[in-house]
């Protein structure tokens, strides 16, 4: 039986019918092979870094000794001193990054004047704004699989027009990995017009999974249309 | 920037990663069977690419070249070592165009040359303390940790392909491959490591892991078409080296895709004896095939597109610093990966 070749196609192109022209580029053709060769790589990638990321993970669990650290109290202060130290570290460097941004977004708005006139009020639960941040916080800690409610109130001190507001949020990020998906966090009502001098209490509900890891979390509530409203949501999860 | 130009500065930033390089070697014995051969390799005249990469970076981020001198000496020392290592593994004949380290000495004692620059590279890792802080200092470190790791898991990788005849291969293992032998020691860690010191450790790494990943592909398949179609003097290393130590090129692996049964037979047949039984007229028939079956040209072109999306990235994430020589450097690299002919 013969074997059918497998050689190159190309050169069995028929080149019949209209004159071949040696400038003509299959632009689809080079798009469609490089968009695959590219995604290809990409998903590569990301396949791979995830294995670095479970391994190191591994590796972490594997060189803690659970047991050993809490059967000695002073190493295990020692721990507890050293990772409260790289957490404040990092909570911090987190904060003064955010600062810095809040304040070029500041410094860029205040350039543009003082045209838009929303503004969150702090709620009971609430912190005084430092550089244009709100703090919304419970009055404890907060165990894994409860749920707490806070309550703030959004105010437009605009003299004419009505202000739209549709507040978005952030997951709630911990030291390291830690992270708690945003669908924990529930904003009632999520989205709403305001009239002049108009007044408006919204409420946060945080429900916790019962597999959060202790720690403390911060999450960013922000309004679509205005940059200026910035809410940091910051709550310490305990087992 | 005139590629010239940028030639000339990955040269000069080259020269200023050797010197650096020199002042860590000890001054003591043994000599003849280590010290002197350490500096063997750097001195042959690299192109300085990964010290390149990292010092411009940091520059473009706003650091100095004093910042990134010893994460670049570390950089090459570790590149160095992996080449001395790399030749014994693959059994090479030259390396920028004379005799590989263990055909002029033997190989233990390139081994051992290669171990030693190994063990040095952690001098200057060590003094980024001073340079750059203990916090920054111990980042870099994990980064080359990381660099070393991944890169010793390619190199597993493609080695273990050649002890098995592994002939089912796919350009996804290829992508593999070479993400973990190349990209990362290559491109990706010299840039992060960059824009982490000229940053102080603000930015985040993360970001420049496809800019990396793209550039490193496309320089490792431009590279091994070189060794296939280049001129031995210009390129340093013999011609069809690759198709001799057969190693997992982007064109082999095409060919194994897209000849007959009959020829796929005859190059695994071709594969699986030793390196000194293979005979040089069936490496050119291979090398007949892949010019046959379009493998080479494909390869150029998928290193086009890849450094094609190297450029995208890099408008990407290094558009909105300040312009300078060094932010241009790095876009000629890529321009020049994009409008490379051969």
């Amino acid at each position: 039986m013969a074997e059918a070749k497998k050689g190159p196609q190309n050169k069995k192109r028929s080149t019949r019918g209209k004159a071949r022209d040696d400038s003509w580029i299959d632009t689809d053709r080079v798009v469609n092979k490089a968009q695959k060769i590219v995604n290809s790589a990409v998903n590569v990638l990301e396949e791979e870094i995830a294995a670095g990321i479970l391994a190191a993970k591994k590796i972490e669990k594997k060189l803690i000794d659970v047991d050993e650290i809490r059967s000695d109290p002073d190493a295990l202060m020692n721990r507890i001193r050293r990772d409260s130290h790289e957490l404040l570290d990092l909570f911090i460097d987190g904060f003064a990054s955010i600062t810095s941004q809040l304040n070029s977004v500041m410094e860029e708005l205040k350039k543009n004047g003082e045209e838009h006139g929303k503004k969150s009020k702090p709620g009971p639960e609430s912190r005084p704004a430092a550089a244009g941040v709100s703090f919304l916080e419970p009055d404890g800690p907060v165990k894994a699989g409860e749920q707490v409610s806070l309550s703030m109130s959004m105010f437009n001190d605009e003299l004419k027009e009505t202000q739209k507001i549709e507040l978005r949020k952030s997951d709630l990020i911990g030291s390291g990995e830690l992270k708690i998906h945003q669908r924990a966090i529930a904003i009632s009502p999520r989205s709403m017009s305001l009239k002049p001098n108009q007044e408006r209490s919204v409420e946060v509900t945080i429900k916790l999974p019962g597999n959060s890891l202790p720690g403390l979390y911060n999450a960013f509530i922000t309004d679509r249309y205005d940059p200026r409203i910035r809410i940091l949501l910051s709550l310490k999860v305990t087992k | 920037m005139e590629v010239a130009q940028m030639k000339s500065r990955l040269k000069y930033f080259g020269a200023f990663t050797l010197e650096g390089l020199h002042s860590f070697i000890p001054e003591k014995e043994p000599k003849k069977y280590l010290y002197d051969l350490l500096v063997d390799y750097p001195n042959r005249g690299g192109k300085g690419f990964r010290p390149g990469l990292c010092i411009a970076s940091c520059k473009a981020f706003g650091g100095t070249l004093k910042q990134a001198k010893y994460s670049a000496i570390a950089l090459e020392m570790l590149h160095n070592a992996f080449l001395i290592h790399d030749d014994v593994e693959d059994e090479s004949f030259s390396r920028r165009g004379r005799p590989t380290m263990h055909e002029s000495s033997s190989r233990a004692i390139a081994i051992n040359v290669g171990d030693m620059l190994n063990a040095l590279s952690l001098s200057p890792l060590w003094r980024n303390k001073e340079l750059l802080g203990e916090k920054l200092a111990q980042r870099i470190f994990l980064e080359i940790q990381h660099m070393v790791t991944e890169s010793a898991e390619g190199q597993a990788l493609e080695l273990g392909w050649r002890q098995d005849n592994v002939c089912n291969l796919s350009e996804d293992d290829y992508l593999r491959m070479i993400l973990k032998k190349t990209c990362w020691y290559t491109c990706i860690q010299p840039i992060r490591i960059g824009a982490l010191i000229g940053t102080g450790g603000v930015v985040r790494p993360d970001s420049f892991n496809r800019l990396g990943y793209f550039m490193g592909a496309a320089f490792q398949i431009q590279d091994d078409v070189l060794n296939l179609i280049g001129e031995e003097s210009a390129y340093g290393k013999e011609i069809g080296g690759d198709i001799i130590e057969c190693k997992r090129t982007l064109m082999l692996i095409h060919l194994f895709n897209h000849c007959s049964s009959k020829e796929l037979s005859f190059i695994k047949d071709y594969m699986a004896v030793s390196i000194l039984e293979r005979k040089l007229t069936d490496a050119s028939t291979i090398m007949d095939w892949m010019h046959r079956y379009g493998s080479i040209e494909h390869a150029k072109e998928t290193s086009k597109y890849l450094a094609g999306a190297a450029l995208k990235e890099f408008y990407t994430h290094f558009s909105h610093l300040p312009d300078s020589e060094d932010k241009k450097f790095l876009e000629t690299i890529i321009m020049y990966m994009i409008n490379r002919e051969y």
